[in-house]
């Protein structure tokens, strides 16, 4: 878990970065503070023809067809930076409203793949529902393999290409939980309290437990 | 192995004494007294020590030979031969066409009963094998006439429908028996092995007594023979070779006959082959539907909230795709905002 702005490690449940100081309501000021509606394919920089259109939404649904709990959205434009592209997904899952995408999955689920056309750069924000499954590494390899497309400017390809190859991780994924759901649950488990290591000696003590017992 | 000084000596002396000991010789007074019966009377093997021939009397008048003309060779040649030839009104019957019934006898040599029973064995013989069996009879003294050639007749007929060995058989006299296979057959079985399986029917045959019984005996023997040439044919050869020669075929032929057992048993197996492979098929397609149409689903935990963000704090990773000379770990964006506006 990083910040998005100094991409430094942060711990779970923190308020604020603790390096930068960074939160959610630095990235209203930085993009504004009401909610935003918008849709899962948006492409405000017109980096997709609309003939690809329907290539793109097409491997979104089917995305979205897999993973009922899930969905996957688009988003490119100008944001004037790199650091700002983070930011940015931060911010647009958190205060966007994606208009065909149903109630029934919240942002919670949702994985934006947001596309600096002025920067040359791509990023990718996940929700909560996934903070167990999805790691820096997973997102980085999808982008590694839109990569070639997009240095070619085929951004219709490139964004299909990295849908898929989400696609392949969060199956997997899928089903490493369904075996063992524990492994997954222990990384987004509760900081342990200052005390619980010496309690949880205390407890496990032979010599108490069989005090327990009696 | 304690023996052996003692028997190589005794050879030796019996060696040395062989070469020394001499025959002994007549006293001619003995010689004299036993010719008449004087000395030693009568005794064992005494005609061999005598110069004539003890029951042949000298004065015995010796019998003159008959004034018999010697054979011509037309008679000894004439003895050999049967005394005539299948009669001419049954020559259409046995040799115009491939007969309509496994046992040809218009000369009606079995009695109804026998006949009825051959034939009925025959039936049961091509019931059971690929080859047909072809018993034509004729009678012990009697012989296929010339103008007949049984090669002609087994081209002629026998060349296509179901391989045949047909079998000339002669009643009473089962060594003149004569065995004709038909192409498909004598292309694989050599003459060596032809030979043999009537050898052995006829030698089977011989030892009964009665004429029938022969027949019945050969007809018996001629069927397992051709059982196991059956099974050379479709190429069972590790199963035969303790009964069957080897077969004297040209490479080629062997070549042939690997194709025809490739085909046998793809014909064999085809049915259960297509059906195995489209049950196999079949379950690959329906594995491929399963996964296109599989949901998958996460196990939901709860998240505390991080910097504030009510639904999503998860930030993925960052890629340049400005540089082609680049790779894409190379152009990995991790660096803090402050150095980028440095």
């Amino acid at each position: 878990m990083k910040c998005p702005r100094c991409v430094q490690k942060i711990h779970r449940a923190a308020d604020g970065c603790p390096h930068c100081g960074f939160s959610l309501a630095d990235a209203k000021a930085l993009f504004g503070v009401e909610e935003v509606r918008s849709r899962s394919l948006t492409d405000a920089a017109g980096l997709v023809r609309l003939d690809d259109r329907p290539k793109i939404e097409k491997a979104m649904a089917r995305f979205n067809r897999r993973f009922p709990q899930l969905f996957v959205a688009v988003h490119t434009g100008s944001f004037r930076g790199v650091a700002n592209l983070r930011q940015f997904g931060f911010w647009l899952l958190n205060q966007g409203a994606f208009e065909d995408v149903p109630l029934v999955n919240p942002n919670e689920g949702g994985i934006l793949l947001t596309i600096d056309a002025e920067s040359k750069s791509a990023g990718i924000t996940f929700g909560y529902r996934l903070d167990a499954f999805l790691t820096e590494e997973d997102t980085f390899l999808c982008l590694s393999r839109a990569h070639a497309y997009w240095l070619e400017g085929r951004y219709t390809d490139g964004i299909v290409r990295a849908i898929a190859q989400l696609e392949k991780i969060l199956i997997k994924r899928s089903r490493q939980a369904w075996w063992n759901p524990k492994k997954f649950a222990r990384r987004v488990a509760k900081p342990a309290q200052p005390d619980a290591g010496p309690r949880k000696m205390r407890e496990g003590h032979w010599a108490a437990r069989k005090e327990a017992k009696r | 192995m304690k023996r052996r000084p003692f028997l190589v000596f005794a050879a030796l002396t019996t060696i040395a004494f062989a070469q020394e000991a001499t025959l002994p010789e007549w006293d001619e007074a003995d010689r004299a007294a036993v010719k008449k019966g004087e000395k030693g009377g009568f005794f064992p093997g005494s005609f061999l020590l005598t110069d004539e021939r003890p029951w042949v009397q000298a004065s015995e008048p010796q019998p003159e030979p008959l004034a018999v003309p010697a054979p011509t060779p037309e008679e000894i040649a004439g003895d050999r031969q049967p005394a005539n030839d299948v009669p001419e009104q049954f020559w259409a019957t046995y040799f115009a066409q491939r007969p309509d019934g496994f046992l040809v006898d218009p000369q009606k040599l079995l009695k109804p009963e026998q006949g009825a029973q051959r034939l009925q064995f025959l039936k049961d013989h091509a019931g059971d094998s690929t080859i047909d069996f072809y018993l034509y009879v004729f009678d012990g003294a009697q012989s296929i006439p010339g103008e007949v050639r049984a090669e002609e007749l087994i081209e002629r007929c026998f060349q296509s429908g179901r391989p045949a060995a047909v079998v000339f058989y002669f009643l009473g006299s089962p060594e003149r028996t004569e065995l004709q296979l038909s192409p498909a057959i004598a292309d694989v079985v050599s003459p060596l092995e032809q030979r043999r399986s009537l050898q052995s029917s006829v030698t089977l045959a011989t030892e009964k007594s009665g004429k029938v019984e022969q027949l019945e005996a050969f007809c018996q023997q001629m069927s397992i023979r051709l059982y196991w040439v059956e099974r050379l044919m479709k190429g069972g050869l590790e199963n035969v070779a303790a009964a069957a020669t080897p077969l004297e075929t040209t490479p080629k032929k062997q070549t042939s006959e690997r194709k025809e057992k490739l085909f046998a048993m793809l014909h064999q197996w085809a049915p259960q082959a297509g059906a195995a492979v489209g049950a196999l098929l079949l379950l690959v397609f329906l594995r491929l539907l399963w996964k296109t149409k599989r949901k998958y689903r996460f196990p939901e935990f709860e998240v505390e909230p991080r910097l504030g963000g009510e639904h999503a704090a998860g930030i993925g990773a960052v890629i340049s795709f400005a540089s082609a000379a680049l790779p894409p770990g190379g152009q990995r964006e991790q660096k803090p905002e402050y150095l980028h506006r440095a």
